[in-house]
């Protein structure tokens, strides 16, 4: 396993369109009745100035500060995952949310997950379908009122 | 760029295969999340229609595996700069998973001679279409009137 992050893998992007308001994603990925959900069951709280996530069994998950904190457009907080013994030993990395309106009530969302040079296996461990499984179920639970899963 | 000459999309959807197969694989299905195309593909030939009837693309089925796989040739005929550009590969792949959710697997390759396409379909592109298959699947609406 390398100690650093492939140059493609180090600043990854993911975009997903939803129908719903720009109000309502911003909830969705800032509340924990929301975020239980759809992202792995953890119960994730944005403040302007933290950023927490608890599993089902109140360990945590994540903890990290705030960078952006810009109510409904965009949000962006450090990222560590504590979930994995092995990925917690790396080094912090950063997620950046960005939700633009579209046309007929649609909204594009962007994840941005950057500053991986130093967490190769967590950039692994998000990549590809890591993140698309979060913002499938995040649309699914958007649009349908129910979780993707079960 | 490896990155851009291959691109690769994930998305979950909860629907059986056979749903996302006739989404992929047929008109009535895809005019209302791809754009307005009515796409017809069969063992053979892709075929993309216009609302106006004009030809969007028009290419070979190298796999036609149903429920599975498919893949099959890509020019962007509905642009002039673009379709002078050589033709690109569309693989498309199914897999159940838990719960009756899919995954679909969208890998746009062989795009080296052809940057516009790749620049256009990279993204928001290919995950405009992808969002709104999934909108249709799940909740019988398309995601844009």
């Amino acid at each position: 396993m390398s100690t650093t992050t492939p140059t493609h893998l180090a600043t990854q992007v993911y975009q997903i369109f939803i129908k719903a308001t720009p109000e309502q994603l911003w909830d969705a990925i800032t509340k924990p009745e929301f975020t239980a959900r759809y992202f792995h069951g953890a119960r994730i709280t944005v403040t302007p100035d933290h950023y927490e996530s608890l599993g089902p069994d109140d360990a945590v998950w994540g903890d990290a500060g705030v960078e952006v904190f810009d109510p409904p457009r965009k949000l962006v907080h450090g990222w560590r995952s504590m979930y994995d013994p092995t990925l917690n030993e790396e080094s912090e990395s950063r997620v950046t949310w960005e939700i633009e309106p579209d046309e007929d009530g649609v909204c594009k969302l962007t994840v941005t997950h950057d500053r991986l040079e130093g967490a190769p296996r967590t950039a692994e461990a998000v990549r590809g379908e890591g993140w698309m499984g979060v913002l499938s179920a995040l649309k699914t639970l958007l649009e349908t009122g129910k979780p993707l899963n079960g | 760029m490896s990155t851009t000459t291959t691109q690769v999309f994930t998305i979950f959807i909860r629907a059986t295969p056979e749903q996302i197969w006739d989404a992929i694989t047929r008109p009535e299905f895809t005019v209302r999340y791809f754009h307005r195309s009515r796409i017809t593909i069969t063992p053979e030939r892709r075929a993309s229609l216009a609302p106006d009837g004009s030809v969007r693309g028009d290419t070979a089925v190298e796999v036609f595996d149903p429920r599975r796989r498919l893949v099959h040739g890509w020019r962007s005929l509905y642009d002039p700069a673009m379709a002078q550009e050589p033709e690109s590969r569309v693989a498309w792949e199914i897999e159940p998973g838990n719960g009756g959710v899919c995954k679909l697997t969208l890998t746009h390759d062989r795009l080296e001679g052809a940057p516009r396409t790749a620049q256009e379909v990279s993204g928001a592109g290919w995950m405009g279409v992808l969002s709104g298959l999934k909108t249709l699947l799940e909740t019988g609406q398309p995601l844009y009137r």
